[in-house]
């Protein structure tokens, strides 16, 4: 038999339950009890206030292979094996999770087995998950309720039947309530009442009693200290009849609106006839669990404690029972699959990928393995892809200094900050200058501050950047990346003596694209011919070093401009003063050219900036002049995901006649933000192209978004050809685009493999 | 000390669960976390194998049978990718639980989608909520008929094959526990189970298939390989197998523990797989004398392979053998380790210049313990003696120059970027990229002279001839 005893905190639930203990065990029973509470002191009154060794405690200081269940199991009166939980300091850590992390101890090592009762007292409320799992299926068979007849105490009493509602909606586990006297006013009637509404029994009423401190001054239950007296027959009563087998019911608690008129002194009868607070209150319940039977439970269990069932339980025939009403199979709607729209990746990994960027500084992942394993690989699977496809290593995505704390689940539940100390402290002897904190969820979650430890390493001449992508708050993939480049903007950029006044910072590039580095070296061949250099790319491939230097370089390039960008950039400006340049990385000629000019004016190289222009201004052309064959006249569908100014000038200079050009439309509720293929709108969107298409037969269909290209054969359209809507930096790079359509154009080779649907179908479906 | 960076691109205990879970065919993984736990998992796992729920989008004529819903793969919890969704939880689900989002979750993906078994995962940040979260798992299994798999705990930054492990057994446990193994009656002549291969293994199905050839040479029939894409149907018959075979222990301890404890079949161990014909003729034979069965058709195969590595390393080494200077360096499993080691060095002559165990709690020491000897890898401490290697352990593989490099594309890439004169051949995941359409293996007779045409040109390109 497996008890547990809940109730508000301070109501003497520790008093009751080391009384049970005892009684249990003077009946015969061999008794186990488990304080399931961190102050670790409900077992004191059995053991005689001997020296606690928490199972927590145990857990992080022993090595998991000499770890021992004796080391932790007390004995007390007669015989009584004593246990404590405990769990992290006041203020730290995950106490829930480490009840949990106790009782997964105390199963691996069976230490519940030798008991015939296992008792657990367990911490004021069902507050989290973790202070509910001695309410799950596999631990207590019957619980009780401790209260007195104050307010506070019974509103507790409702909470933990709503919990236990909640968790086993079916189960007929609650024993009853054991009234607790405060010795105050009319406690007695309102504990009575409280019981009569929620369809439970009082199972022992305890008087107020100065021999409970008696006992408790010598660190004794009352059972141990005076067998035969009054109080001590309540506790041997109730022994008695759990031996001999409690009648159990089902959690059914008042609703707010109940409690609310059972607290006005309302009668019984009038509280239970607002039937209408509490069908509502059932169908909350019912969202939680499986509805048909929940509902069935609360019709036959509230105010009924004849429907309660005798231990040992009969679940096997009411989940038999349960199987026969169930409905057969039906499929059924999707749920609105948009309702919440989902982030992308996880701001950790995006701080990750960002933080790397800073060669001569080490990344310290604060964080389980997992975290790090995912960021480490995201990042490098574009060096990996890199060295396969190009065969080029490139340095981008080979992380140099990143170590991660492997954050434990000790450190889950105790704090982890430690352990981060010492990581860092062995970054530091190896030299490192700088180092980057990025703080996973489970820092988040058990609330480490890293504040301290940056202030240690500034003693020793090292700069840590905390950047905390904890809590889930953060988000997606892009708050990771914000926040890191936030970080370093304000905190890592130092001032300087002198300017290089032939010099630029490069800021914002696409840190996760192969193709950055491409346009980089694009970019560096127009800077060369103007006789300017790069600073600092703010952050890709850079140093700490360049990042202190930042504000060296007279101007600034935006790489690309969205929201993250322009917050960046006003960084930059408001707490340096910073100039940028208009615009972004130029893309397609008269971006280019415009960029080239202002380069020209602002870096006084006007001659040599006109000297370049006239240069590409001829392969220009003469691109165009060979394109035009192909391209001039011919009917043009477009479909862009998003603004596309290179392929307008593009389709100018071709002289293509664009008979529609579609972007997909934008719901502000449901926007993903990042790829419109997840968004409400776009079947409605893809069926109006392809309508379209229909209706105006064109001669070419160009679509950023590949997946309308698979629906055009629906259309008895074929040949689409994908655009990329970010083609690549300079002058010539929209002319390298249109280039690829030619081979395209015109080409409908359907391939024989699609015949083959069939042998497919056989073989693997 | 193996870099901090190499270090952290390993798998954890998370990754070795879902990839237990995800090779069982026709499963579904479900995170119950936010969706950047979701995005990393699916990227690696089972790039050759066929799946056809990795089939999406496809219209019209293409429309095949079994391919995802093309709205349930753009919803919130798959957010386009068909392998392992997530619940796509936020911050408030961390205060005010997740269920909700569970329960609408399963209802989608078991409502457009037949899958053979439900795996629920807590995301670490989730499990440390500790929600009770079974009741509503087991009532959506219930009710679509989709046994489950909770696992409650990830178990923060803990070897991965362990992850693997436990989740075979908890696999195996649940649905026993539910009734859906078959009894231990009717048994299959000569069949065995093959535990050790994973859905994270670069090359499981050739690897399958080189193993189930072999043995059907020797009339012995696969019954259930858990978690090589196993079907759920094999999954049931598990107990109807003559013997288990234990690949790769230290992904099987605990599932063999498990096997042990329940049922009466024999079990049969590899300390190192069966790479290279010494190995693979001792793995047939074995298995061969445990089951009464003829091995003669595998060792006659076994014998061709001997002969063409015989013709090769003759025409291409002189009858010298590979000089001095040509070594490897090799990372991976104790087991995947040893049978390279033997076959590399034992068999070729081949001296190794690095090894790196992965997996084993040498992973988390300090510089001086980090080459100390760990209990995850006693066979192969013992066969690198007796091979006159063991020097190999203690030698750092970040650090290597002028080898043949057997490892994840990490680590390849990773030396590449101070060492052009490497020749890397991958053996397990993270990959390169590379699409693998004819089914390759390290394993077996197959196994044994892909790895020498990986050697023999590696030689060539190091320019390490004589």
């Amino acid at each position: 038999m497996q008890i547990a005893v809940y109730g508000k905190g301070g109501i003497g639930k520790s008093t009751v339950s080391a009384n049970l203990s005892a009684a249990l065990a003077s009946l015969g029973e061999k008794v186990l009890q488990i304080g399931c509470d961190p102050k670790h002191d409900s077992t004191r009154l059995l053991h005689h206030g001997q020296k606690v060794r928490t199972v927590l405690d145990y857990i992080l200081n022993t090595p998991p292979d000499e770890q021992r269940a004796s080391d932790i199991l007390m004995e007390g009166y007669l015989g009584i094996g004593c246990i404590e939980a405990g769990g992290p300091r006041p203020g730290k850590g995950c106490a829930g999770r480490g009840i949990l992390t106790s009782f997964d101890f105390l199963n691996e090592h069976s230490v519940l087995k030798p008991y015939s009762t296992v008792v657990y007292d367990v911490l004021g409320d069902v507050v989290c998950g973790g202070f509910a799992v001695p309410v799950r299926p596999q631990y207590a068979q019957a619980i009780f309720l401790v209260t007195s007849g104050e307010a506070m105490a019974i509103y507790a009493a409702n909470n933990i039947l709503c919990g236990i509602r909640n968790l086993d909606p079916e189960g007929k586990r609650i024993a009853g309530i054991i009234y607790n006297s405060r010795g105050a006013g009319d406690e007695k009637e309102k504990v009575y009442d409280f019981a009569k509404a929620v369809g439970l029994p009082v199972c022992a009423s305890i008087p107020r009693s100065e021999n409970f401190l008696k006992a408790e001054r010598k660190a004794q239950t009352l059972i141990e200290m005076d067998t035969g007296s009054r109080e001590a027959e309540i506790f041997l009563g109730l022994a008695k009849d759990i031996r001999e087998g409690l009648k159990l019911y089902a959690a059914s608690p008042l609703s707010e609106e109940q409690m609310e008129l059972f607290m006005q002194g309302k009668s019984t009868e009038e509280v239970l006839a607002d039937t209408k607070a509490k069908s509502k209150e059932d169908a909350e319940f019912a969202s939680f669990g499986d509805c048909e039977s929940c509902s069935n439970g609360s019709a036959a269990g509230h105010g009924m404690p004849e429907k309660g069932s005798s231990l040992p339980g009969t679940k096997d025939e009411e989940k038999e029972e349960k199987n026969e009403i169930r409905p057969i199979q039906k499929k059924r709607a999707l749920s609105d699959p948009f309702s919440r729209m989902p982030l992308f990746g996880c701001a950790y990994r995006g701080a990750v990928d960002l933080a790397v960027q800073v060669k001569d500084a080490a990344v310290l992942g604060h964080a389980p393995k997992s975290c790090t394993s995912y960021a480490a690989n995201g990042i490098t699977s574009y060096g990996r892809n890199g060295l396969f496809a190009r065969g080029i290593i490139y340095p981008a995505f080979i992380p140099q200094h990143f170590d991660n704390t492997d954050i434990t689940m000790e450190d889950a539940i105790f704090g982890g900050v430690e352990h981060a100390r010492e990581k860092a402290l062995a970054l530091a002897k190896k030299g490192i200058k700088d180092i980057i904190a990025v703080t996973a969820c489970i820092p988040g979650l058990s609330g480490d501050d890293l504040e301290p430890l940056k202030k240690e390493l500034k003693s020793m001449g090292v700069d840590m950047y905390i950047v905390k992508t904890d809590g889930v708050s953060e988000g997606s993939y892009n708050e990771g990346m914000a926040l890191c480049y936030k970080t370093l903007a304000k905190e890592a950029v130092k001032p300087v003596n002198t300017l290089d006044k032939d010099s630029i910072n490069l800021v914002y590039e696409l840190s996760w694209s192969l193709k950055t580095q491409d346009d980089h070296l694009i970019l560096e061949e127009i800077l060369r011919e103007l006789g300017i250099r790069v600073n600092c790319r703010f952050l890709y491939d850079t140093t700490m070093e360049d990042i202190n230097g930042f504000l060296k370089a007279p101007y600034s390039l935006m790489a690309r401009e969205d929201k993250l960008g322009l917050e960046i950039k006003e960084i930059f400006e408001k707490q340096y003063g910073c100039r940028f340049l208009e615009g972004t990385l130029p893309k397609g000629f008269g971006e280019s050219k415009s960029f080239v000019l202002e380069l020209g004016k602002l870096y006084g190289k006007e001659e040599e900036a006109k000297k370049l222009i006239e240069k590409y201004t001829a392969l220009y052309e003469e691109g165009l002049r060979d394109l035009k064959k192909m391209f001039e006249g011919k009917r043009v569908m477009i479909f862009l995901g998003g603004p596309c100014e290179w392929l307008e000038e593009l389709a100018d200079d071709l002289s293509l006649d664009v008979i529609a050009s579609f972007r997909p439309q934008k719901d502000s509720r449901k926007e993903p933000g990042w790829n419109h293929r997840y968004s409400a709108n776009w079947k409605d969107d893809v069926k109006t192209f392809l309508d379209d298409i229909k209706r105006l037969d064109p001669d070419m269909v160009l679509s950023s978004e590949p997946a309308v290209l698979s629906d055009m054969d629906s259309a008895g359209k074929k040949g689409g050809i994908f655009i990329g809507r970010d083609i690549g930096a300079g002058f010539l790079s929209a002319l390298d685009e249109a280039n690829k359509w030619q081979g395209l154009l015109g080409r409908e080779l359907k391939g024989r493999w699609k015949n083959d649907r069939r042998v497919f179908e056989k073989h693997y479906c | 000390m193996t870099e901090e960076y190499l270090r952290n691109t390993t798998a954890d205990y998370i990754t070795g669960v879902i990839s237990a879970l995800n090779g069982i065919k026709d499963s579904v993984v479900l995170i119950n976390g936010p969706t950047g736990c979701k995005t990393y998992y699916g990227f690696e796992t089972g790039q050759s194998v066929i799946d056809v729920q990795k089939l999406w989008g496809l219209r019209g004529d293409l429309k095949i049978k079994g391919a995802l819903d093309d709205e349930l793969l753009r919803s919130q919890f798959y957010m386009g990718s068909a392998e392992v969704p997530s619940t796509n939880l936020r911050y408030e689900d961390f205060i005010f639980g997740t269920v909700d989002q569970l329960k609408k979750a399963l209802s989608d993906i078991t409502a457009a989608h037949d899958y053979a078994l439900i795996g629920v995962v807590q995301a670490p940040g989730t499990s440390l909520l500790s929600e009770v979260i079974e009741p509503e798992v087991k009532a959506v299994s219930l009710d679509s008929g989709v046994p489950y798999v909770l696992i409650e705990s990830p178990v923060f930054s803990d070897n991965m094959l362990r992850g693997y492990d436990e989740t075979i057994f908890k696999i195996l446990k649940s649905l026993s526990e539910e009734g859906i193994l078959n009894e231990k009656v009717g048994k299959k002549q000569r069949s065995v189970n093959l535990f050790g291969l994973g859905s994270r293994d670069l090359y499981v199905d050739g690897d399958l298939e080189e193993i189930s050839r072999l043995l059907s040479l020797c009339g012995i029939e696969i019954n259930c390989a858990p978690g090589a894409y196993c079907s759920l149907d094999e999954l049931k018959d598990i107990f109807k197998a003559d013997v288990n075979i234990y690949l790769s222990p230290e992904k099987c301890a605990k599932t063999r523990e498990y096997m042990e404890s329940v049922s009466s079949i024999p079990s049969f161990e590899m300390k190192a797989l069966p790479i290279g014909p010494d190995l693979t003729e001792s793995f047939v034979r074995g298995i061969c004398s445990l089951l009464g069965a003829d091995p003669g058709k595998a060792i006659e195969d076994i014998e061709l392979a001997r002969s063409r590595i015989f013709y090769q390393m003759a025409r291409r080494t002189g009858g010298r053998g590979f000089t001095k200077e040509f070594r490897y360096a090799a990372e991976g499993e104790g087991s995947f380790l040893a049978g390279l080691a033997d076959y590399l060095s034992g068999y070729l002559g081949m001296p190794p210049k690095a090894f790196n165990p992965l997996y084993t709690d040498r992973e988390n020491k300090s510089d001086q313990e980090h080459y100390a000897k760990s209990k995850e890898e006693d066979f192969l401490w013992d066969m690198l003696e007796e091979l006159g290697c063991s020097d190999a352990l203690s030698k750092d593989i970040s650090k290597v120059k002028d080898v043949m490099l057997f490892g994840s594309a990490n680590t390849i890439a990773h030396v590449l970027s101070y060492s052009g004169n490497i020749y890397g051949v991958e053996t397990a995941y993270p990959s390169s990229g590379y699409i693998n359409v004819i089914p390759k293996t390290l394993l077996g007779t197959k196994g044994s002279l892909y790895i020498l045409e990986q050697v023999l040109n590696g030689r060539r390109l190091l320019k390490a001839w004589d």
